[in-house]
């Protein structure tokens, strides 16, 4: 049924298209459609001059292709680059001020598919083009740069950027591709430190240490995100200890971490490594992703990466 | 007599529970999700008694001690600790109070503990391990003394009106709390997991902190143990009986809130504990605060030490807040007491 | 041992601004009994809180052993007095037992518990209001009379010098209230407690009080003993009610019967279809006694009858009547019948428009009204009710029945029934 009326669009919209040829032939190519990963078919507007991000990581991506005086609102995490926060703020995450980002007149906003499904509902009721993305890997993260590139007419400019993201990984996988499971230091990343929460699998810090030539110590978990049990972090003993080093707003140190009651004896406190590094740049889904990874790769083998 | 063979059936029961609490502290040190065999757990604790110390040799890894004497075991005891001061509390407020739905936060103490907590948790630029609590503690008391002087008339304080303006501090803190958590951005997180209450980072720190406090402030109730009793008969007999009822109050609600608030301050807002555990105590051992107070703080503090066993171990490695396991097991068990029962115990 | 003296001097007490009570003075020695009397919401239970220490009187001072209560700590004037509310809800399953060792609260320091001898002292209390035999049982689950007298059981636990009842009997039966006042009353007097009880049957508090304070609109009414306390001016103005006050014959004590407000009984349909009350005074003497012919004096009275009754013995039910203002011609009790009330009945007679002779019996002492009747007879319609032939009421041999058939003969006219005699007078009246 629904390939049928798949068919049915795609045939009517040859028909529609052949027409305005012939009919209208001053109007040139047909307008661009694409299906975001909200599977929604979004037609963007040809002229793009006011652009709402509803996501950090759509920011730096947008202020990276060079759209910086194009972006006209974005969420109060918006804080990279640091021309981003003067921009209109809009609200925050989940909490968009839907009057706000209206009220901009945006020709296109750029939400975040997982957590602003109903944001996305809201704005298009308002005939507003809305385009959700979601990465959750370093391919996709690349996908997504390049159709915002695609979306905004700098397709060149968001070649040479992923280009350069994929140069810049495969000179870190290069070097840990081939390290065998003994020479892949047991890695844990703290976000968050009262109750201990750690990256599991699907988190993209868990991607990063993996690229990085580590091994996650909480593999194991469920989750992306988990709070995690203080006897089998002494227990694992982990050779590498990298957290978030602003916790929020709080400003955590190494000696913090290291002060932990019965953390002395862990491995990676006895040799002095663990790593604070700013949890932006291993969370955020745009460029910036690849300076945590060679951030990440740096902690975890200094030897191959110094 | 049958007076005198009730002295002893006391006697016998706390005995008997104070086997079950040492008996749960030796056991559940030895379930954990580290993989340390339970007898090497209890060669280590025989390590640190005295007269059988020289008997154990050491056979156990650093790493494996730390994990049992820095991780486990202070997190058990401050899970009696935590249990023990819920238990009394909340035998104490239904006592004085004559209400059922009384609670160790009843009167705003978990209110103004959140609040202490997130402003912390916003506000403060660099982390210290002690600034959470103690804000939490201070932002308690403050509650307290303000829900104090909210329903205080002249000298005396109507337990209605206390009520009552515990319940809109409560309100009023709570929307401040909401509100900061709405701004607080990426730390809600914590505040959540915070609101949530748990064990999972616990400290001998936690326990020498909180310790006096617990401890004193449960002698003292206890020193009221027969006036709490008297009070169950109204305020005015209690009068008529030599209470003074505005006193007692004042003192009942003062060490309860200490107890509270240092309990509160390093575990978070653990619900249920303080609700339920004195009702089950009620229907198991009467209503005679001489004996309900020490079960509801032995009780209090297995209950919760087992609750937060599950807590660390059900999905381990992942902790669950032990708030969900209080309630999740809690209730069905005090349901069937209930059911039991059949008869009105309030 | 000296005694204890309790004072109150002058007191008055108030909730929020409304005063309650006022001007109350009183003084008592161990041993006395006194009652506290009056209307609801007069203040008796208010007098009971101040005095217990739980509503502060804005003036004044109660003394006890001339210190001021509200100046001592509460466990001091607990030692000393003791407080039966008027009610009890306790709702937590406390053994009996366990509710009468907390009479010992104000005996047992901070740091102790309750020994042998608090045991002893509360088994004693129990076993004086007879609720030993419940001890193990919960209170919760006792009786309303039972669960009273275990709280009495717990006020002597207490061993007070003061004991202060509210009402402390009205949830007991007529039984336990007896002996439970007995046993108040003995301890009183045996151990020299001032007791203060508030009492809503006047009677039980004539019966058991050396002293009564009637409290109206929160003043003292009236303090004294119960014959000049309980009088029925007194308990008219107070409480706006008819009383008879008589003195026991048996305990010699003040006896208050209650009597139906005249104004509030309901008229009949037949009087209001009557046109009204009777136009001119209509006289009506009843010749009764035994009780036979209270009922019909009530219903003649309420109907606007004049009603004059004789001749009766002081002590006979219907003499009671006289409350109504009903003239009656009366004889000294078990006497026969003298010449002087005779003269006195026949009077009343004369002045009667119709005469009722009740279905009383017959003896030689009141033969007497038999011939007043039949001289009535001469000029007056008369009325004979027979509910019981008048051989069986005949205990003259035959005497009175030889003049009762003569009246039937000479146009007495006979009714089955005290109700038949409303219709026919009213014709007659008519």
């Amino acid at each position: 049924m629904r390939r049928n009326t798949g068919t049915i669009l795609v045939i009517a919209f040859i028909i529609a298209s052949n027409g305005c040829i012939t009919l209208t032939p001053s109007v040139g190519e047909s307008p661009l459609i694409i299906t975001d990963d909200l599977g929604r078919e979004v037609t963007i507007p040809k002229e793009l001059n006011r652009i709402v991000s509803l996501s950090p990581s759509n920011t730096e991506i947008l202020f990276s292709l060079g759209l910086g005086d194009k972006v006209v609102g974005v969420t109060s995490y918006c804080n990279y680059p640091p021309e981003a926060q003067e921009r209109l703020e809009i609200g925050g995450f989940v909490t968009v001020n839907i009057e706000k980002v209206v009220a901009l007149r945006p020709d296109l906003v750029l939400a975040d598919s997982r957590l602003q499904k109903a944001v996305v509902e809201e704005l298009e009721k308002l005939d507003l083009s809305v385009v959700a993305l979601r990465s959750d890997d370093m391919d996709e993260i690349l996908e997504d740069i390049e159709l915002i590139g695609k979306i905004t007419g700098r397709e060149g400019a968001s070649q040479e950027l992923t280009a350069n993201m994929r140069k810049r990984i495969k000179a870190i996988t290069d070097n840990t591709k081939d390290l065998n499971e003994d020479q892949l230091p047991h890695v844990l990343f703290i976000h968050q430190l009262d109750p201990l929460s750690v990256s599991g699998p699907g988190s993209l810090a868990h991607i990063l240490i993996q690229l990085a030539g580590g091994l996650n110590i909480a593999a194991d978990v469920e989750a992306k995100s988990v709070v995690y049990n203080l006897e089998l972090l002494i227990e694992r003993d982990p050779d590498v200890i990298i957290f978030n080093k602003n916790m929020g707003t709080i400003e955590i140190t190494v000696n913090d971490l290291k002060g932990q009651p019965g953390w002395n004896v862990i491995s990676a406190v006895k040799n002095d490594r663990v790593y604070g590094i700013d949890g932006d740049v291993v969370s955020r889904k745009g460029p910036r992703i690849v300076d945590g990874l060679e951030e990440m790769a740096r902690c975890i083998h200094p030897e191959l990466f110094e | 007599m049958n007076y005198l063979e009730k002295i002893l059936h006391w006697k016998l029961i706390i005995t008997y529970l104070i086997v079950v609490l040492v008996l749960t502290i030796v056991i559940t040190a030895t379930l954990g999700p580290a993989h340390i065999h339970p007898l090497i757990v209890l060669k280590m604790l025989a390590s640190r008694l005295p007269l059988v110390n020289s008997l154990v040799a050491p056979s156990w890894s650093i790493s494996e001690e730390t994990i049992i004497f820095q991780i486990r075991l202070p997190r058990i005891i401050l899970g009696v600790l935590v249990g023990a001061a819920l238990g009394v509390a909340g035998t104490a407020m239904q006592g004085l109070f004559k209400n059922p739905m009384a609670d160790p936060y009843i009167i705003g103490i978990s209110a103004g503990a959140a609040l202490g907590a997130t402003l912390a948790m916003v506000t403060l630029a660099s982390l210290s391990m002690y600034m959470v609590p103690l804000m939490a503690f201070i932002f308690a008391m403050g509650a307290i003394f303000l829900v104090y002087n909210i329903a205080r008339v002249g000298s005396k304080l109507p337990t209605s009106t206390l009520l009552l303006s515990g319940i809109a501090v409560t309100l009023f803190l709570s929307a401040i709390t909401s509100f900061m958590m709405y701004i607080s951005g990426e730390k809600l997180h914590g505040i959540v997991f915070w609101l949530m209450g748990g064990l999972w980072a616990s400290s001998w720190d936690d326990v020498w902190m909180t310790f006096p406090w617990i401890v004193i402030g449960t002698t003292i109730i206890y020193i009221f143990a027969r006036d709490l009793n008297v009070m169950l008969l109204d305020e005015e007999p209690a009068q008529h009986l030599g209470v003074d009822v505005e006193r007692l109050k004042k003192i009942i609600m003062t060490f309860t809130s200490l107890i509270t608030a240092s309990a509160v301050a390093v575990s978070g807002i653990i619900g249920f504990v303080g609700l339920i555990i004195p009702h089950a105590m009620r229907i198991l051992v009467g209503p005679d605060h001489r004996i309900l107070l020490p079960c509801s703080a032995l009780v209090g503090g297995v209950f919760l030490v087992w609750a937060d066993t599950l807590a660390r171990t059900i999905i381990a490695p992942t902790e669950i807040p032990v708030g969900i396991i209080t309630s999740i097991f809690g209730a069905p068990f005090f349901i069937y007491l209930l059911r039991k029962r059949k008869k009105a115990i309030f | 041992m000296t005694s204890v003296t309790l004072r109150i001097n002058n007191i008055a007490c108030r909730y929020e601004s409304t005063s309650v009570l006022e001007d109350i003075e009183l003084s008592a020695l161990g041993g006395d009994f006194i009652g506290v009397i009056g209307p609801n919401a007069s203040g008796k239970s208010t007098l009971i809180r101040s005095i217990s220490r739980t509503l502060r009187p804005y003036m004044g001072a109660i003394l006890l052993d001339e210190k001021d209560v509200y100046a001592l700590p509460s466990k001091e004037v607990a030692k000393k007095l003791a407080v039966v509310p008027q009610e009890s809800v306790i709702t937590f399953a406390f053994t009996a037992l366990e509710i009468v060792l907390m009479g010992r609260n104000p005996h047992i320091g901070r740091f102790d518990a309750e020994g042998a001898d608090d045991l002893a002292i509360a088994r004693k209390a129990m076993e004086l209001t007879n609720t030993w035999h419940l001890s193990e049982r919960p209170i919760n689950e006792l009786s309303g009379g039972e669960k009273q007298r275990v709280i009495i059981a717990r006020a002597l636990a207490q061993e007070p010098k003061v004991l202060l009842l509210d009402e402390p009997t009205d949830h007991l039966d007529i039984g336990h209230q007896i002996e439970i006042l007995d046993l108040i009353k003995r301890l009183s007097k045996e151990e020299s407690i001032i007791v203060i009880a508030v009492f809503h049957n006047l009677n039980l508090a004539s019966l058991y009080c050396d002293r009564l304070m009637l409290i109206h609109h929160g003043k003292i009414f009236s303090l004294g003993s119960p014959e000049n306390v309980l009088t029925a001016e007194n308990i008219k103005r107070v409480y706006g009610v008819e009383v008879l006050i008589k003195r026991q014959p048996v305990t010699n004590s003040i006896y208050v019967t209650l009597l139906p407000r005249r104004d509030s009984m309901p008229p009949s349909s037949d009087y209001l279809s009557n046109k009204g009350a009777p136009k001119r005074m209509f006289f009506v003497h009843i010749i009764c006694g035994a009780g036979t012919g209270s009922q019909l004096m009530h219903l003649l009275t309420e109907r606007g009858y004049k009603v004059t009754a004789g001749v009766l013995n002081a002590i006979d039910t219907d003499h009671e009547m006289n409350y109504l203002g009903i003239p009656i011609v009366s004889e000294a009790p078990f006497s026969s019948i003298s010449c002087e009330a005779h003269e006195a009945n026949l009077e009343l007679i004369d002045k009667a428009d119709v005469i009722v002779l009740t279905s009383i019996p017959f003896g030689y002492g009141n033969l007497k009204n038999l011939e007043a009747a039949e001289l009535a007879l001469e000029n007056k319609p008369v009325l004979l009710i027979e509910k019981e032939p008048i051989e069986k009421r005949d205990f003259t041999q035959g005497e009175a029945k030889k003049i009762y058939n003569r009246l039937k003969e000479n146009g007495a006219v006979v009714l089955q029934d005290t109700k038949e005699v409303l219709p026919i007078i009213e014709e007659i009246a008519r």
